[in-house]
């Protein structure tokens, strides 16, 4: 099957099933949740190899963008560095599972994967601790440019102390093969993708349970005020460091989980335009939402993929200019999705779950008017520029004494 | 005083120091001072953004690449380089002005990382644009330089004119700006707008057309130093990368509201750039680590003062 | 002079004003009246452009402005000094008052200011000072001035006396008469002291919830049984 009807598929069955009269209410949103769960698991048997691996590769970002709106979406703190800690996890797991040809000094017998997962994120955890210390002290675009900083910085650092990391030519592993149960039922990548999986969904779960509970309340309290939250009596620095420690530990996971589907880890596979890409990623999917998070990394894997072949299905418009930029297809997706849902598409499903028809039908009403509107604000703003050119200028004069 | 906590070791090993060669030295401050002027450039048209909108523009180096690209094709079609400059000035801050009114006034009210997504989306347009319209071919391109070829010796160094000729141009620059800023109605107005919109539009300023000629100004400036490094860099779609980090790295220094702190920070992060390529030792460090070096000494000021050397901390009412 | 019709405003959901209507006429002054919440700013910031009404129309000397944007409206001659001041805290207070007068272009600026300077002589004092860095009661009065600048024939003022001590509020408000009086401006006035407003204007408004409940003379206002009992006190 091809994916875009798959996924089409997927999400109609579970919409369904989400609003279903023939369901009891109590029951609708956890038959959704398994409904999904069970075409995911279909999926790289209904889908070929190239996009179950894309597909892992979705369920690792996932999990990136996940971490990424705990710091960012639910505690306010901007980070344009993740990228340098997922390759800092990525690079551990291999470096552990590596068979240890590379480092003369490390105990030379490879982890098993999972542990190895475990441990960058705990690696990356601590780094992420020692780096929530000092950013107590900056805030908004002060935080954004230092984590820049950083993630610029990681892959020079890669690259220049090769004895540890062999250099240029990265790390490669052996990627674990499926179970001796399951031998001969899935081929390798597709183990990965349930691998992959279901990494993803214990990290969603975790996070889930830990948003609804107080330390959910607390990141958010602090994100918006940080007064009336130290006034309530949270702990506004521990909030914060814990933002950044929990967040870097997803990011060492998702890490960890990239060695594994990947194989091979180089300073180039997670660069600058990568940590960019997942604070994109989590804006366009919606802040603080963990919906959003995972549309914001399944928009991350597949716009540059697909959205040129999709934007060049589009009647009227010249391919070959679209084959040729496909750059610029993405970044104008990317401008037109915040100006259509400033709030992500997430933030924009829920305004829409809360809506009622009559509202919507309005909306809709609304729209060519306020189309309308906005051409006659720019003519008017181009007349007003004209009328007032030096040379012909006729305001209508104040009260002046002089007219008494 | 920055660079002397950072030639600080040298004393302790054997390394390459200053003293060892002062003019060598002399060439690396000056050529940085040069490259500096460029950075400080760039980061003015941050501040000045930022300043009335509160919108980091991750955009700039790639609006300021596209005018380059555009000036260029001018002068391959044989214009005279200085009329180049002056239309590609104005092209560069008509995109600017275009790129407000049409693709940021309408999110204006959104959440301010929503608007710096839309700019990292503009980067990334522009960026691809570019490349499908002149990167065809071979690159990097050469751009001419209006300021001559030779080098002019200073006694303890020589550079470039081309470099004197960048550190003219951005003083000329700065004083004009200046003087738009703090004795124009305009630079008024656009200040007024920038601390409070709503008095401004009380006072019959048209906000919105002065978030317009902001970006105008700002993109005319970038264009401006696009045209400036090109002939250093050469012509290529991400040739503008490298000095819009260091730009980024030189408005965060100064303060992210303070043009003045701008200007400096630019300057400074040329020199510091230069000096750490020259002058750290090849074994453990080494050139390469220059941009991770120059950001250190960015973040530990940061740490230190955590709004720039010359912000002022935003204090919040609750 | 002004004409204020059926007036319909809301922020968002929230409706704010239902049905005010209130005209003022030239020279005098007028004041609106009424509690928190009932409405007095949102009137007056539909007039001077900053609030768009969803019905009714602001006719300013026969014009209709209700649809005009706040630049245009200044220009017409209506200056509007807002609640809380609103000044340019890091700006001087000479440029806060060259700022009064952007929309003009005529040469009497300079003579302007300096009889505004006249009116308020310890702004004259204090002329390339931070307009953040000046007290209360001087802010007020920065405001005022630079309301002044640009010459309007009317002069909107929300709240002048608010958070000022008493011997300052005196005086502001003697300021406001004189410069009725001296240069026929007329002004509407928003005030919570109701005693002092009264006795200066001529004619007011009292607003409830988003509506015009009383409008009379402002004599006869003060001797109302239920405007004082409501407003004044006793």
């Amino acid at each position: 099957m091809e994916l875009w009807p798959f996924l089409a598929l997927m999400t109609a069955v579970s919409v369904v099933v989400r609003f279903a009269p023939f369901v009891p209410e109590r029951y609708r949103l956890a038959a959704s949740m398994l409904v999904l769960l069970a075409f995911l698991c279909w999926a790289p048997f209904a889908l070929d190899g190239f996009r179950t691996f894309q597909l892992a590769r979705v369920a690792t970002w996932v999990i990136v963008a996940m971490g990424l709106n705990i710091l960012t979406g639910y505690n306010g703190q901007i980070s344009l560095g993740h990228g340098a800690l997922v390759a800092l996890g990525a690079y551990t797991a291999a470096l552990l599972m590596d068979s240890g040809e590379q480092m003369g000094f490390i105990d030379s017998s490879p982890w098993p994967f999972w542990s190895a997962i475990i441990m960058a994120g705990i690696i990356t955890a601590v780094a992420g601790f020692l780096l929530g210390i000092p950013a107590l002290r900056l805030s908004g675009p002060y935080l954004a440019i230092a984590t820049l900083a950083l993630a610029i910085s990681f892959p020079s650092i890669l690259h220049k102390y090769d004895a540890f990391t062999g250099g240029g030519q990265g790390v490669r592993i052996s990627q674990p093969p499926p179970p001796p149960f399951l031998d001969g039922l899935i081929d390798r990548n597709q183990w990965l993708f349930y691998l992959s999986l279901l990494i993803a969904l214990v990290m969603l779960l975790l996070a889930w349970s830990m948003l609804r509970g107080p330390l959910g309340r607390a990141l958010v309290a602090v994100r918006d005020s940080e007064v009336a939250a130290s006034a309530m009596g949270i702990n506004v620095a521990r909030t914060k460091v814990a933002a950044f420690t929990i967040s870097a530990f997803y990011a060492g996971v998702a890490g960890g989980v990239y060695t594994q589907v990947l194989g091979t880890v180089t300073p180039e596979s997670i660069d600058i335009l990568q940590s960019i890409n997942f604070l994109t990623a989590i804006v366009i999917g919606g802040l603080a939402s963990i919906m959003g998070s995972i549309l914001g990394a399944a928009a991350l894997i597949f716009l540059p993929s697909d959205a040129p072949d999709l934007v060049g299905n589009i009647p009227g418009l010249n391919t070959n200019i679209v084959e040729k930029t496909p750059g610029a297809i993405q970044g104008a997706i990317v401008i037109f999705v915040i100006l259509l849902m400033p709030y992500g598409v997430a933030g924009f499903l829920h305004r829409l779950a809360r809506l009622r028809p009559a509202s919507v039908l309005e909306w809709f009403r609304s729209r060519p008017a306020s189309l309308r509107a906005w051409a006659a604000d720019v003519r008017q703003d181009l007349a007003d520029t004209w009328e007032s050119r030096p040379w012909n200028r006729e305001r209508f004069r104040g009260s002046g004494r002089e007219e008494r | 005083m920055l660079t002397l906590i950072m030639l600080a070791p040298a004393l302790l090993a054997n390394w390459r120091t200053p003293w060892d060669d002062w003019s060598l030295f002399g060439e690396q401050v000056v050529s940085g001072l040069a490259t500096g002027g460029i950075y400080a450039l760039v980061a003015l048209a941050i501040v000045l953004i930022y300043r009335s909108t509160d919108v980091v523009n991750f955009a700039q180096g790639e609006m300021a690449m596209f005018a380059t690209f555009a000036m260029w094709s001018l002068v391959l079609a044989g214009v005279d380089t200085w009329l180049v400059l002056i239309i590609g000035v104005a092209l560069a801050a008509s995109m600017g002005g275009f790129i407000e009114r049409v693709v940021v006034r309408p999110v204006e009210s959104a959440p301010a990382l929503s608007v710096v997504v839309v700019t990292l989306g503009l980067f990334v347009f522009l960026n691809s644009v570019a490349t499908w319209i002149w990167a065809q071919g071979e690159l990097p391109k050469t751009f001419p330089t209006p300021f001559g070829t030779d080098s002019v010796d200073l006694g303890f160094a020589r550079i470039s004119q081309h470099s004197i000729g960048i550190l003219v141009v951005a003083f000329v620059i700065m004083g004009l700006l200046y003087l738009l800023f703090n004795h124009t109605k305009v630079g008024l107005a656009m200040r007024a707008t920038a601390q409070n919109p709503v008095a401004s539009r009380l006072m019959g300023i048209n906000v919105g057309r002065m978030l317009t000629l902001g970006w105008a100004l700002s993109a005319a400036v970038g264009g401006l130093a696009g045209m400036l490094i090109a002939p250093v860099t050469f012509l290529h779609p991400g040739f503008m990368l490298g000095v819009l980090l260091y730009a980024f790295a030189a408005a965060v220094l100064g303060g992210l509201d303070s043009p003045p702190g701008a200007i400096i920070g630019g300057f400074t992060i040329g020199v510091v750039e230069n000096l750490f390529g020259t002058y750290t030792p090849s074994d453990w460090l080494g050139a390469e680590m220059k941009l991770p070096l120059t950001l250190l000494v960015l973040v530990i000021v940061l740490v230190i003062r955590p709004t720039g050397l010359f912000g002022q901390a935003r204090t919040r009412r609750v | 002079m002004l004409k204020v019709s059926g007036i319909r405003a809301s922020y968002g959901p929230v409706l704010a004003l239902h049905d005010v209507s209130l005209e003022v006429e030239e020279g005098s002054i007028v004041t609106i009246l009424g509690s928190n919440g009932a409405g007095k700013t949102s009137t007056l910031r539909v007039i001077s452009g900053l609030l768009r009404a969803s019905a009714g129309t602001v006719e300013f000397r026969g014009r209709r402005i209700n649809r005009r944007p706040p630049d245009a409206i200044v220009s017409m001659g209506i200056s509007h000094v807002p609640e809380g001041r609103e000044l340019f805290t890091e700006l001087s207070v000479q440029e806060n008052l060259m700022l009064g007068a952007y929309t003009r272009r005529d040469r009497a600026v300079k003579t302007d200011l300096d009889r505004v300077l006249e009116y308020f002589p310890i702004l004259a004092e204090r002329r390339r000072q931070f307009a953040g860095s000046l007290s209360g009661g001087e802010q007020q009065q920065l405001a005022i001035a630079r309301g002044l600048m640009s010459r309007p024939r009317l002069l909107l003022m929300d709240e002048p006396s608010l958070g000022l001590a008493p011997l300052v509020v005196q005086e502001i408000f003697r300021i406001i008469a004189t410069i009725n009086r001296e240069e026929r401006v007329t002004i509407l006035l928003v005030e919570q002291d109701a005693e002092l407003a009264l006795s200066l204007a001529k004619y007011g408004y009292v607003l409830e919830t988003g509506r015009v409940v009383i409008a009379d003379e402002a004599a006869r206002l003060r001797e109302d049984e239920s405007v004082r009992r409501s407003y004044l006190g006793y």
